[in-house]
Protein backbone atom coordinates (compact mmCIF):
# COMPACT_ATOMS: atom_id res chain seq x y z
CA UNK A 1 0.00 0.00 0.00
CA UNK A 2 1.64 3.31 -1.26
CA UNK A 3 0.25 6.61 0.75
CA UNK A 4 0.04 10.25 -0.71
CA UNK A 5 -0.95 13.76 1.11
CA UNK A 6 -2.94 15.73 -0.69
CA UNK A 7 -1.95 18.87 1.55
CA UNK A 8 1.51 18.11 1.53
CA UNK A 9 3.70 20.94 -0.98
CA UNK A 10 5.70 18.27 -2.73
CA UNK A 11 3.55 17.76 -5.89
CA UNK A 12 1.30 14.23 -5.88
CA UNK A 13 3.25 12.90 -8.96
CA UNK A 14 6.66 13.20 -7.21
CA UNK A 15 5.21 11.90 -3.88
CA UNK A 16 4.29 8.72 -6.38
CA UNK A 17 7.44 8.55 -8.04
CA UNK A 18 9.29 9.06 -4.42
CA UNK A 19 7.24 5.58 -3.30
CA UNK A 20 7.29 3.35 -5.89
CA UNK A 21 11.43 4.47 -5.86
CA UNK A 22 11.35 3.49 -2.26
CA UNK A 23 8.97 0.09 -3.45
CA UNK A 24 11.71 -0.70 -5.27
CA UNK A 25 14.61 -0.02 -3.21
CA UNK A 26 12.76 -2.15 -0.49
CA UNK A 27 12.27 -4.83 -2.77
CA UNK A 28 8.76 -4.74 -2.56
CA UNK A 29 8.36 -4.30 -6.22
CA UNK A 30 10.78 -6.55 -8.14
CA UNK A 31 12.22 -6.18 -11.41
CA UNK A 32 9.74 -7.31 -14.00
CA UNK A 33 6.59 -6.49 -11.73
CA UNK A 34 4.30 -5.40 -14.06
CA UNK A 35 3.16 -1.92 -12.92
CA UNK A 36 -1.10 -1.52 -13.03
CA UNK A 37 -2.23 0.78 -16.19
CA UNK A 38 -2.27 5.03 -15.62
CA UNK A 39 -6.39 4.98 -15.01
CA UNK A 40 -6.37 1.81 -12.62
CA UNK A 41 -3.29 3.44 -10.46
CA UNK A 42 -5.54 6.37 -11.00
CA UNK A 43 -8.90 5.29 -10.01
CA UNK A 44 -7.51 3.31 -7.42
CA UNK A 45 -6.44 6.82 -5.59
CA UNK A 46 -8.76 8.98 -6.73
CA UNK A 47 -6.03 11.09 -8.85
CA UNK A 48 -6.18 12.37 -12.17
CA UNK A 49 -4.89 9.64 -14.77
CA UNK A 50 -2.30 12.78 -16.04
CA UNK A 51 -0.98 12.72 -12.67
CA UNK A 52 -0.11 8.89 -12.49
CA UNK A 53 0.90 9.31 -16.18
CA UNK A 54 3.61 12.04 -15.24
CA UNK A 55 5.11 9.79 -12.27
CA UNK A 56 5.81 6.60 -15.13
CA UNK A 57 7.23 9.33 -17.43
CA UNK A 58 9.84 10.79 -14.97
CA UNK A 59 10.54 7.07 -13.74
CA UNK A 60 11.25 6.01 -17.31
CA UNK A 61 13.25 8.58 -18.37
CA UNK A 62 15.51 7.71 -15.10
CA UNK A 63 15.64 4.05 -16.53
CA UNK A 64 14.01 2.69 -13.69
CA UNK A 65 10.98 1.31 -15.35
CA UNK A 66 10.37 0.63 -19.08
CA UNK A 67 7.05 0.46 -21.24
CA UNK A 68 6.64 -2.39 -23.57
CA UNK A 69 4.41 -1.29 -26.35
CA UNK A 70 0.67 -2.12 -25.31
CA UNK A 71 1.62 -4.38 -22.69
CA UNK A 72 2.35 -1.69 -19.95
CA UNK A 73 4.96 -0.88 -17.71
CA UNK A 74 7.50 -2.69 -15.95
CA UNK A 75 9.97 -2.67 -13.40
CA UNK A 76 13.18 -2.32 -15.25
CA UNK A 77 15.20 -5.85 -15.24
CA UNK A 78 18.75 -4.61 -15.84
CA UNK A 79 20.40 -1.76 -14.53
CA UNK A 80 22.27 0.30 -17.70
CA UNK A 81 25.14 -0.76 -19.19
CA UNK A 82 27.10 2.48 -17.88
CA UNK A 83 27.77 4.03 -15.03
CA UNK A 84 26.82 7.62 -16.47
CA UNK A 85 23.13 7.36 -14.00
CA UNK A 86 25.13 6.94 -11.14
CA UNK A 87 27.80 10.30 -12.14
CA UNK A 88 25.24 12.31 -12.57
CA UNK A 89 23.27 11.66 -9.33
CA UNK A 90 26.53 11.56 -7.21
CA UNK A 91 27.68 15.20 -9.68
CA UNK A 92 24.25 16.51 -8.70
CA UNK A 93 24.20 16.37 -4.85
CA UNK A 94 28.23 17.96 -4.65
CA UNK A 95 26.55 20.53 -6.73
CA UNK A 96 23.94 21.09 -4.39
CA UNK A 97 26.76 21.43 -1.70
CA UNK A 98 26.90 17.83 0.02
CA UNK A 99 30.26 16.59 1.21
CA UNK A 100 31.19 12.86 -0.23
CA UNK A 101 31.52 12.13 3.85
CA UNK A 102 28.15 12.86 3.91
CA UNK A 103 27.00 10.62 0.52
CA UNK A 104 28.98 8.11 2.10
CA UNK A 105 27.50 8.64 5.55
CA UNK A 106 23.75 8.16 3.72
CA UNK A 107 25.15 5.16 2.17
CA UNK A 108 25.86 3.62 5.12
CA UNK A 109 22.27 4.99 6.91
CA UNK A 110 20.19 3.32 4.09
CA UNK A 111 22.18 0.11 3.85
CA UNK A 112 21.36 -0.73 7.13
CA UNK A 113 17.68 0.45 6.73
CA UNK A 114 17.10 -1.99 3.61
CA UNK A 115 19.60 -4.93 5.49
CA UNK A 116 16.58 -4.44 8.24
CA UNK A 117 14.05 -4.79 5.71
CA UNK A 118 15.35 -8.28 4.52
CA UNK B 1 -58.98 35.12 17.39
CA UNK B 2 -56.79 34.10 20.49
CA UNK B 3 -56.93 30.65 20.11
CA UNK B 4 -55.57 31.72 16.53
CA UNK B 5 -52.70 33.54 17.92
CA UNK B 6 -51.88 31.11 20.16
CA UNK B 7 -51.69 28.48 17.57
CA UNK B 8 -49.54 30.90 15.54
CA UNK B 9 -47.41 31.71 18.12
CA UNK B 10 -46.68 28.00 18.46
CA UNK B 11 -45.79 27.25 15.24
CA UNK B 12 -43.26 30.15 15.21
CA UNK B 13 -41.83 28.69 18.39
CA UNK B 14 -41.54 25.44 16.53
CA UNK B 15 -40.14 27.00 13.08
CA UNK B 16 -37.13 28.28 15.54
CA UNK B 17 -36.94 25.21 17.38
CA UNK B 18 -36.57 22.72 14.36
CA UNK B 19 -33.56 24.06 13.74
CA UNK B 20 -31.72 22.35 16.93
CA UNK B 21 -33.03 19.12 14.59
CA UNK B 22 -30.36 19.98 12.31
CA UNK B 23 -27.65 19.33 15.32
CA UNK B 24 -29.30 16.44 16.78
CA UNK B 25 -29.72 14.71 13.83
CA UNK B 26 -26.58 15.14 11.86
CA UNK B 27 -24.29 11.86 11.70
CA UNK B 28 -21.48 11.54 13.75
CA UNK B 29 -18.22 12.99 12.00
CA UNK B 30 -20.13 15.24 9.29
CA UNK B 31 -21.01 18.17 11.70
CA UNK B 32 -22.26 20.98 9.58
CA UNK B 33 -20.61 19.16 6.38
CA UNK B 34 -17.13 19.16 7.72
CA UNK B 35 -15.93 15.20 8.36
CA UNK B 36 -14.26 16.04 12.16
CA UNK B 37 -12.32 13.36 14.09
CA UNK B 38 -14.31 11.13 16.13
CA UNK B 39 -12.96 12.48 19.55
CA UNK B 40 -13.51 16.35 18.57
CA UNK B 41 -16.04 17.57 21.37
CA UNK B 42 -19.36 18.18 18.97
CA UNK B 43 -21.48 19.35 21.91
CA UNK B 44 -18.99 22.65 22.32
CA UNK B 45 -19.74 23.74 19.33
CA UNK B 46 -23.60 22.51 18.80
CA UNK B 47 -24.22 24.09 22.06
CA UNK B 48 -23.97 27.78 21.55
CA UNK B 49 -25.73 26.93 18.01
CA UNK B 50 -28.89 25.43 19.84
CA UNK B 51 -29.22 27.54 23.17
CA UNK B 52 -29.46 30.43 20.17
CA UNK B 53 -33.05 28.69 18.32
CA UNK B 54 -34.37 27.57 21.85
CA UNK B 55 -33.84 31.45 23.00
CA UNK B 56 -35.04 32.46 19.61
CA UNK B 57 -38.23 29.79 19.89
CA UNK B 58 -39.29 31.39 23.43
CA UNK B 59 -38.80 34.81 21.89
CA UNK B 60 -40.51 34.01 19.07
CA UNK B 61 -44.11 32.68 21.52
CA UNK B 62 -43.80 35.71 23.28
CA UNK B 63 -43.19 38.58 20.48
CA UNK B 64 -46.21 36.75 18.51
CA UNK B 65 -48.55 36.88 21.04
CA UNK B 66 -47.64 40.38 21.91
CA UNK B 67 -48.74 41.27 17.97
CA UNK B 68 -51.61 40.82 16.02
CA UNK B 69 -52.21 37.54 13.84
CA UNK B 70 -50.83 39.45 10.55
CA UNK B 71 -47.90 40.80 11.96
CA UNK B 72 -47.52 37.61 14.04
CA UNK B 73 -47.66 35.27 11.62
CA UNK B 74 -45.04 36.93 9.77
CA UNK B 75 -42.34 36.56 12.77
CA UNK B 76 -41.46 32.27 11.52
CA UNK B 77 -40.23 33.82 8.15
CA UNK B 78 -37.49 35.58 10.06
CA UNK B 79 -35.97 31.71 10.96
CA UNK B 80 -34.28 31.16 8.13
CA UNK B 81 -31.70 33.99 7.93
CA UNK B 82 -31.08 32.88 11.57
CA UNK B 83 -30.38 29.54 10.75
CA UNK B 84 -28.64 30.28 7.99
CA UNK B 85 -26.37 32.61 10.13
CA UNK B 86 -25.91 29.95 12.64
CA UNK B 87 -25.36 27.49 9.74
CA UNK B 88 -22.47 29.22 8.54
CA UNK B 89 -21.19 30.58 12.03
CA UNK B 90 -20.67 27.22 13.03
CA UNK B 91 -19.01 25.74 10.02
CA UNK B 92 -16.47 28.64 10.36
CA UNK B 93 -15.83 27.56 13.91
CA UNK B 94 -15.30 23.49 13.04
CA UNK B 95 -13.56 23.78 10.26
CA UNK B 96 -10.13 24.32 12.06
CA UNK B 97 -11.28 20.74 12.83
CA UNK B 98 -11.54 19.52 9.89
CA UNK B 99 -9.93 16.15 9.20
CA UNK B 100 -7.18 15.82 6.64
CA UNK B 101 -6.89 12.55 5.20
CA UNK B 102 -4.42 10.64 3.01
CA UNK B 103 -4.82 8.76 -0.33
CA UNK B 104 -3.89 4.93 -0.53
CA UNK B 105 -3.92 2.84 -3.08
CA UNK B 106 -1.78 0.26 -4.88
CA UNK B 107 0.42 0.60 -8.32
CA UNK B 108 0.46 -2.82 -9.55
CA UNK B 109 -2.39 -4.41 -10.69
CA UNK B 110 -3.78 -5.36 -7.62
CA UNK B 111 -6.24 -2.59 -6.59
CA UNK B 112 -6.55 -1.74 -2.71
CA UNK B 113 -10.02 0.26 -3.57
CA UNK B 114 -12.18 -1.59 -5.56
CA UNK B 115 -14.90 -2.93 -4.55
CA UNK B 116 -16.03 -6.71 -5.72
CA UNK B 117 -19.65 -7.02 -6.27
CA UNK B 118 -20.42 -11.17 -5.32
CA UNK B 119 -22.19 -13.13 -7.93
CA UNK B 120 -25.89 -11.69 -8.56
CA UNK B 121 -28.96 -13.89 -9.50
CA UNK B 122 -30.46 -12.95 -12.49
CA UNK B 123 -33.27 -15.42 -12.11
CA UNK B 124 -36.03 -13.32 -10.72
CA UNK B 125 -35.50 -11.36 -13.88
CA UNK B 126 -35.43 -14.35 -16.33
CA UNK B 127 -38.71 -15.91 -14.91
CA UNK B 128 -40.25 -12.47 -14.87
CA UNK B 129 -39.72 -12.88 -18.68
CA UNK B 130 -41.22 -16.04 -18.65
CA UNK B 131 -44.24 -15.31 -16.99
CA UNK B 132 -44.75 -12.08 -19.07
CA UNK B 133 -44.49 -14.58 -22.19
CA UNK B 134 -46.21 -17.10 -20.96
CA UNK B 135 -49.61 -15.26 -20.04
CA UNK B 136 -49.49 -13.13 -23.16
CA UNK B 137 -49.32 -16.55 -25.28
CA UNK B 138 -51.78 -17.87 -23.36
CA UNK B 139 -54.37 -14.65 -24.05
CA UNK B 140 -53.81 -15.18 -27.75
CA UNK B 141 -54.73 -18.59 -28.17
CA UNK B 142 -57.56 -17.66 -26.21
CA UNK B 143 -58.91 -15.02 -28.29
CA UNK B 144 -61.87 -15.78 -29.24
CA UNK B 145 -63.34 -15.88 -25.96
CA UNK B 146 -62.37 -12.53 -25.48
CA UNK B 147 -65.31 -10.19 -25.34
CA UNK B 148 -65.75 -7.17 -27.82
CA UNK B 149 -65.79 -5.00 -25.05
CA UNK B 150 -64.18 -5.35 -21.40
CA UNK B 151 -64.35 -3.36 -18.55
CA UNK B 152 -60.19 -1.61 -17.81
CA UNK B 153 -61.43 -0.06 -14.45
CA UNK B 154 -63.30 0.05 -11.57
CA UNK B 155 -65.06 2.28 -9.51
CA UNK B 156 -64.58 1.97 -5.12
CA UNK B 157 -67.76 -0.37 -5.31
CA UNK B 158 -66.41 -2.64 -7.56
CA UNK B 159 -68.67 -1.16 -10.53
CA UNK B 160 -66.41 -0.67 -13.78
CA UNK B 161 -66.24 3.04 -14.90
CA UNK B 162 -63.86 2.74 -18.02
CA UNK B 163 -63.83 -0.05 -20.69
CA UNK B 164 -61.81 -1.09 -23.69
CA UNK B 165 -62.40 -2.83 -27.24
CA UNK B 166 -60.95 -5.54 -27.99
CA UNK B 167 -57.77 -4.54 -29.89
CA UNK B 168 -54.02 -5.23 -29.49
CA UNK B 169 -53.16 -2.43 -27.42
CA UNK B 170 -55.70 -3.12 -25.05
CA UNK B 171 -55.67 -6.55 -25.10
CA UNK B 172 -51.66 -6.81 -24.51
CA UNK B 173 -51.65 -3.34 -22.80
CA UNK B 174 -50.13 -5.11 -19.48
CA UNK B 175 -47.73 -7.35 -21.55
CA UNK B 176 -46.48 -3.63 -22.70
CA UNK B 177 -46.41 -2.27 -19.01
CA UNK B 178 -44.57 -5.56 -17.44
CA UNK B 179 -42.24 -5.83 -20.00
CA UNK B 180 -41.57 -2.00 -19.49
CA UNK B 181 -41.26 -2.59 -15.74
CA UNK B 182 -39.21 -5.22 -15.88
CA UNK B 183 -36.90 -3.25 -18.39
CA UNK B 184 -36.87 -0.17 -15.90
CA UNK B 185 -35.63 -2.85 -13.01
CA UNK B 186 -33.11 -4.41 -14.92
CA UNK B 187 -31.53 -1.26 -16.79
CA UNK B 188 -31.40 0.47 -13.26
CA UNK B 189 -29.59 -2.52 -11.99
CA UNK B 190 -26.98 -2.93 -14.94
CA UNK B 191 -24.93 0.40 -14.11
CA UNK B 192 -24.26 -0.83 -10.28
CA UNK B 193 -23.10 -4.16 -12.33
CA UNK B 194 -20.93 -2.63 -15.30
CA UNK B 195 -18.96 0.05 -13.55
CA UNK B 196 -16.24 -0.30 -11.47
CA UNK B 197 -16.65 0.88 -7.86
CA UNK B 198 -14.52 1.99 -5.14
CA UNK B 199 -14.06 2.47 -1.51
CA UNK B 200 -13.34 6.44 -0.79
CA UNK B 201 -14.81 6.31 2.73
CA UNK B 202 -14.81 2.57 4.54
CA UNK B 203 -11.61 0.75 2.47
CA UNK B 204 -11.39 -1.88 4.59
CA UNK B 205 -11.68 -5.59 3.95
CA UNK B 206 -14.94 -5.69 5.76
CA UNK B 207 -16.31 -2.59 4.28
CA UNK B 208 -15.33 -3.16 0.72
CA UNK B 209 -17.43 -6.49 1.44
CA UNK B 210 -20.17 -4.96 3.24
CA UNK B 211 -20.68 -2.58 -0.32
CA UNK B 212 -20.45 -5.59 -2.56
CA UNK B 213 -22.59 -7.49 -0.96
CA UNK B 214 -25.40 -4.14 -0.63
CA UNK B 215 -25.27 -3.66 -4.50
CA UNK B 216 -25.65 -8.03 -4.97
CA UNK B 217 -28.35 -8.50 -3.10
CA UNK B 218 -30.09 -5.20 -4.29
CA UNK B 219 -29.24 -6.38 -8.10
CA UNK B 220 -30.75 -9.98 -6.71
CA UNK B 221 -33.45 -9.11 -4.56
CA UNK B 222 -35.18 -6.73 -7.53
CA UNK B 223 -34.98 -9.06 -9.90
CA UNK B 224 -37.41 -11.44 -7.32
CA UNK B 225 -39.27 -8.02 -6.94
CA UNK B 226 -40.13 -7.32 -10.72
CA UNK B 227 -41.23 -10.95 -10.80
CA UNK B 228 -43.66 -10.72 -7.78
CA UNK B 229 -44.91 -7.79 -9.56
CA UNK B 230 -45.11 -9.44 -13.19
CA UNK B 231 -47.31 -12.00 -11.63
CA UNK B 232 -49.83 -9.87 -10.28
CA UNK B 233 -50.14 -7.64 -13.07
CA UNK B 234 -50.53 -10.69 -15.32
CA UNK B 235 -53.30 -12.36 -13.09
CA UNK B 236 -54.92 -8.58 -13.67
CA UNK B 237 -54.61 -9.05 -17.09
CA UNK B 238 -55.91 -12.14 -17.97
CA UNK B 239 -59.00 -11.24 -14.86
CA UNK B 240 -59.63 -8.26 -17.33
CA UNK B 241 -60.21 -9.87 -20.59
CA UNK B 242 -61.13 -13.19 -19.78
CA UNK B 243 -64.15 -13.20 -18.59
CA UNK B 244 -63.44 -17.33 -16.90
CA UNK B 245 -60.29 -15.60 -14.79
CA UNK B 246 -62.50 -12.54 -13.95
CA UNK B 247 -62.55 -13.79 -10.34
CA UNK B 248 -58.70 -13.48 -10.07
CA UNK B 249 -58.66 -9.44 -10.05
CA UNK B 250 -59.30 -9.05 -6.60
CA UNK B 251 -56.84 -11.62 -5.80
CA UNK B 252 -54.59 -10.07 -7.95
CA UNK B 253 -55.19 -6.39 -6.63
CA UNK B 254 -54.12 -7.72 -3.19
CA UNK B 255 -51.26 -9.50 -4.29
CA UNK B 256 -49.75 -6.06 -5.96
CA UNK B 257 -50.37 -4.37 -2.56
CA UNK B 258 -49.10 -7.10 -0.74
CA UNK B 259 -45.88 -6.93 -2.88
CA UNK B 260 -45.85 -3.53 -3.05
CA UNK B 261 -45.64 -2.61 0.35
CA UNK B 262 -44.12 -6.10 2.15
CA UNK B 263 -41.89 -6.42 -0.96
CA UNK B 264 -39.77 -3.48 -0.35
CA UNK B 265 -39.48 -4.30 3.32
CA UNK B 266 -38.66 -7.18 2.77
CA UNK B 267 -36.12 -6.21 0.30
CA UNK B 268 -34.82 -3.85 2.75
CA UNK B 269 -34.45 -6.39 5.34
CA UNK B 270 -32.62 -8.97 3.01
CA UNK B 271 -30.02 -6.26 1.54
CA UNK B 272 -29.43 -5.13 5.26
CA UNK B 273 -28.80 -8.68 6.63
CA UNK B 274 -26.64 -10.13 3.31
CA UNK B 275 -24.47 -6.58 4.08
CA UNK B 276 -24.46 -7.36 7.93
CA UNK B 277 -23.13 -10.87 6.89
CA UNK B 278 -20.62 -9.81 4.94
CA UNK B 279 -19.00 -6.88 7.34
CA UNK B 280 -18.70 -9.80 10.01
CA UNK B 281 -19.70 -7.83 12.72
CA UNK B 282 -16.51 -5.42 12.43
CA UNK B 283 -16.83 -1.44 12.75
CA UNK B 284 -16.23 0.85 9.68
CA UNK B 285 -13.09 2.03 9.30
CA UNK B 286 -13.33 5.60 7.97
CA UNK B 287 -10.14 6.45 6.55
CA UNK B 288 -11.42 10.39 5.33
CA UNK B 289 -9.22 9.91 2.28
CA UNK B 290 -11.18 12.73 0.64
CA UNK B 291 -11.62 15.87 1.77
CA UNK B 292 -14.62 18.32 2.39
CA UNK B 293 -13.87 20.00 -0.99
CA UNK B 294 -15.17 16.91 -2.73
CA UNK B 295 -18.04 16.67 -1.13
CA UNK B 296 -20.76 19.08 -2.16
CA UNK B 297 -23.17 19.64 0.71
CA UNK B 298 -21.25 17.24 2.72
CA UNK B 299 -22.45 13.95 0.98
CA UNK B 300 -22.43 14.84 -2.89
CA UNK B 301 -19.17 13.56 -3.88
CA UNK B 302 -17.87 15.66 -6.98
CA UNK B 303 -14.44 15.21 -7.59
CA UNK B 304 -13.00 15.81 -11.80
CA UNK B 305 -9.51 14.24 -10.79
CA UNK B 306 -11.05 10.95 -9.66
CA UNK B 307 -11.83 8.57 -12.32
CA UNK B 308 -14.33 6.27 -10.42
CA UNK B 309 -17.60 6.60 -11.31
CA UNK B 310 -19.16 5.12 -8.60
CA UNK B 311 -17.96 4.86 -4.99
CA UNK B 312 -19.20 3.66 -1.45
CA UNK B 313 -21.45 6.04 -0.03
CA UNK B 314 -20.22 8.80 2.93
CA UNK B 315 -22.90 8.12 5.33
CA UNK B 316 -25.02 4.59 5.66
CA UNK B 317 -25.19 1.85 3.00
CA UNK B 318 -24.58 1.18 -0.21
CA UNK B 319 -22.56 3.25 -3.26
CA UNK B 320 -22.78 6.95 -4.87
CA UNK B 321 -21.95 8.12 -8.38
CA UNK B 322 -19.39 10.74 -8.49
CA UNK B 323 -21.33 13.42 -9.68
CA UNK B 324 -18.27 15.06 -11.82
CA UNK B 325 -18.73 12.49 -14.50
CA UNK B 326 -21.55 11.71 -16.92
CA UNK B 327 -23.12 8.66 -15.22
CA UNK B 328 -23.44 11.11 -11.92
CA UNK B 329 -24.90 13.85 -13.73
CA UNK B 330 -27.29 11.65 -16.27
CA UNK B 331 -28.16 10.04 -12.97
CA UNK B 332 -29.12 13.78 -11.11
CA UNK B 333 -30.47 14.60 -13.93
CA UNK B 334 -33.46 11.64 -13.88
CA UNK B 335 -33.83 12.11 -10.53
CA UNK B 336 -34.73 15.74 -10.83
CA UNK B 337 -37.02 15.29 -14.46
CA UNK B 338 -38.83 12.33 -12.42
CA UNK B 339 -39.25 14.32 -9.11
CA UNK B 340 -40.41 17.23 -11.47
CA UNK B 341 -42.44 15.78 -14.22
CA UNK B 342 -45.52 14.71 -12.00
CA UNK B 343 -45.71 18.67 -10.89
CA UNK B 344 -45.89 20.07 -14.42
CA UNK B 345 -48.10 17.33 -15.75
CA UNK B 346 -50.87 19.50 -13.01
CA UNK B 347 -50.08 22.61 -15.78
CA UNK B 348 -50.69 20.17 -18.77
Amino acid sequence: MITLDPHSSIPLYLQLHDAILAAIARGELKPGTKLGSVRAVAADFGINPATVKQAYDLLQEEGVVATRGRSGTFVAAQRPADDSPLRKTVTLLLSQGFSFAEIRDQLDVLESELENLR
Amino acid sequence: MIVELVLIALINALVFWSGTLLTRLAPRNTAFGYRVSEDFDREEVFGPFNRILELAAVSAFVITLALDLAAGSLIGVLALPLMLFLWFDGRRKIRPHEFRGVLTGSVTEDSENLIEVPPVSLLGYWLGLLVIGVSAAYIASQWSNIPERFATHFSGNWEPDAWSDKSVLGVFGLTFLNLGLLVLMAGSVLPFLKLKIYARTDPSEAGKKATGAVISATATALGWFALALVVCLSLMQLSIVLPAWQSAGILALIGTLVVSIGGTIGMIAYIMVKADKARGGLKPQFNYRNDDQFYKGGMFYHNPDDPARLIDKRDGLGVDFNYAHAPGKIFAVAVVVLLVAPLLLLFL
